[in-house]
């Protein structure tokens, strides 16, 4: 008899606990909120119902005004941007977004019906993770990204970009006004490395390779540190870095390599060609930091 | 590694990787053994001993050896269906990007690397692509980066070409000269031919498409662990991994990180 009062039991209290847990979850799960901004009709709505789940709201606006207000009372997990609005062009309104400190600024998935040159990218690069060209495949591609940044805030992991861009108090005397020239052609360490420096008052700008760094520091000098990848097409680090120490209007700037190499010879090649010190890929953001603090000239 | 690894032999493979930094101390030691058997045969070394001191002694033997521990053979479009697949399932969506990475990691002397691109000039993609080809072998790198092959091989290449879904004929990118051929210079232009080891180096950028192919047969379980780490860390998410036909990611310590797209092309999706 008692025999099987405990058999049961212990089901029961299982199965209890387990529909305990679901009511708590859906009660603490917030529900996840999408920006879509796109001028045409058509697009919007079928943009909204590819996103749409039991967990997603989606909230389609037309123009830029109209995002940046939604922006300013609403937290959004994500945004999805149409780069041609009636009243701005996308990456104005990246920019205002970046500026405004009553903004919230989720991250961007660029999703626009045009081809986008290099520079562009690069720019655009500054304020989104992803950009999507509208295609074939494009709404599978959208779904992923957009599931990706969705999931990214289940687990608590609120993008750096995000924080750092709210975060006003990273500002720092020793990058204030600074320029730094980072030269990498890695979208991922370029987007890194500016969402790190600039909201600390430094100024980042990018060049692509060796070639484009050294036009750069001709056309525009004045820069305060150089931060130089070393495997890059056209011109590779090392050599731009040699010709960088070797013209006396730059022989001075620091430069830290970024170098995915481990080996001591490795290492040791990139002092040899004249940097002041490196760093190991994947980059470890403190450590930058540090670096960074001590090259800077004061 | 085996049970009982041949001390002479790991006395050689230490001795390589303290002096000249190459690693391959995780390779697998049976094809280890064939690749030493022809260079002592190759280089009149009667014992594996011997060949240690040799090279040791001089790094021009260290580089002869270097060619046996490495050289794999390639094809233009080797496995075509490997090629077919990416064309058909993996380019619509690099489409959506508005520019790629590449990075064929082991590009030994480059075929892999040249069948992608002309892959990708075909699609219309490779204005906006750049391939990264790496391998650890200077002479392989050199010679990849000519780009010239003997003539005699391109009607073998030109059949896989068409096996592999290519769209018009071979011939158009590349010029026949005497006995060789030599490939178009906008597919070079499209490619960094670099030194990089996964054995020993990291991830140097994040890309859209890795193919590493018939590179982790050569490791030993935990090598082809590292190995595939690296690939991982270089893989954007939703990105793809191509992989050999005897390769597979199923018992590796990564598996968890991909999903099998083209199971029968060893065709990965990164989670």
């Amino acid at each position: 008899m008692g025999a099987v009062a405990y058999a049961i039991k212990p089901v029961v209290r299982d199965q209890l606990v387990t529909a305990l847990r679901r009511l708590e979850s859906k009660a603490t799960q917030s529900l996840r909120r999408v920006l879509v901004v796109e001028d045409d009709v058509v697009h919007r709505e079928s943009t909204c119902k590819l996103l749409a789940a039991d967990d997603v709201e989606t909230v389609p606006v037309g123009t830029a005004a109209d995002a940046l207000r939604a922006l300013r009372t609403t937290t959004f997990d994500c945004m999805v941007l149409d780069l041609s609005l009636p009243d701005r062009s996308g990456s104005e309104l990246l920019r205002e977004m970046a500026q405004g400190e009553q903004y919230g600024f989720p991250p961007v998935i660029v999703y626009t019906g045009r081809a986008i040159s290099r520079a562009e990218e690069q720019e655009l690069g500054r304020f989104s993770q992803s950009i999507i060209i509208k295609g074939a495949r494009s709404p599978e591609r959208l779904l992923d990204e957009v599931t990706l940044f969705l999931h990214q805030v289940e687990t608590n992991l609120p993008p750096e970009r995000q924080r750092m861009l709210r975060d006003a108090r990273h500002r720092d005397a020793v990058f204030e006004g600074r320029r730094v020239l980072v030269v990498e052609d890695d979208v991922r360490n370029v987007f890194a490395l500016t969402s790190v420096l600039e909201p600390r008052g430094a100024k980042v700008e990018i060049a692509r390779n060796g070639k484009e760094a050294l036009q750069h520091l001709k056309l525009k000098p004045g820069v305060d540190l150089i931060l130089m990848d070393l495997m890059m097409p056209e011109m590779d680090g090392l050599t731009a870095t040699r010709a960088i120490r070797a013209d006396p209007a730059t022989a001075k700037i620091p430069i830290i390599a970024l170098t995915a190499k481990a080996m001591a010879d490795d290492r040791a090649s990139c002092l040899a060609a004249g940097a002041n010190d490196y760093i190991a890929k994947p980059l470890d953001v403190d450590k930058l930091l540090s670096l960074a603090r001590v090259w800077m000239p004061k | 590694m085996t049970t009982s690894p041949d001390p002479e032999l790991t006395a050689l493979l230490d001795a390589v990787y303290h002096r000249y930094h190459y690693d391959f101390r995780g390779y697998a030691e049976a094809s280890l053994r064939r690749r030493i058997g022809a260079a002592l045969t190759h280089l009149r070394c009667p014992t594996v001993n011997d060949l240690r001191e040799r090279v040791l002694a001089e790094p021009r033997g260290f580089s002869e050896l270097l060619r046996f521990l490495t050289v794999q053979v390639s094809d233009l479009f080797r496995d075509p269906s490997y090629y077919r697949s990416l064309r058909e399932r993996i380019v619509p969506y690099l489409r959506t990007y508005p520019s790629l990475k590449v990075w064929v990691a082991g590009c030994a002397t480059g075929e892999e690397a040249y069948s992608l691109a002309i892959v990708f000039a075909e699609e219309g993609l490779l204005d906006r692509t750049l391939i990264y080809a790496t391998d650890i072998h200077p002479e392989s790198l050199r010679a990849a980066e000519a780009g010239v092959y003997d003539l005699e091989r391109f009607a073998r290449f030109s059949d896989s070409y068409r096996q592999a879904g290519g769209r018009g004929s071979l011939s158009d990118f590349y010029t026949a000269q005497y006995a060789s051929a030599i490939l178009d210079r906008r597919l070079k232009q499209a490619i960094l031919f670099s030194d990089h080891s996964l054995a020993t180096d990291v991830a140097f950028a994040e890309v859209e498409l890795v193919s590493c192919r018939n590179v982790l047969i050569y490791f030993d379980r935990p090598l082809q662990d590292r190995a595939i780490g690296v690939l991982r860390d270089s893989v954007r998410r939703k990105g793809f991994l191509g992989l050999g036909a005897k390769e597979t990611l199923r018992f590796s310590a990564h598996a968890e990180a991909f999903t099998e797209l083209v199971p029968e092309d060893r065709i990965y999706q990164r989670r």
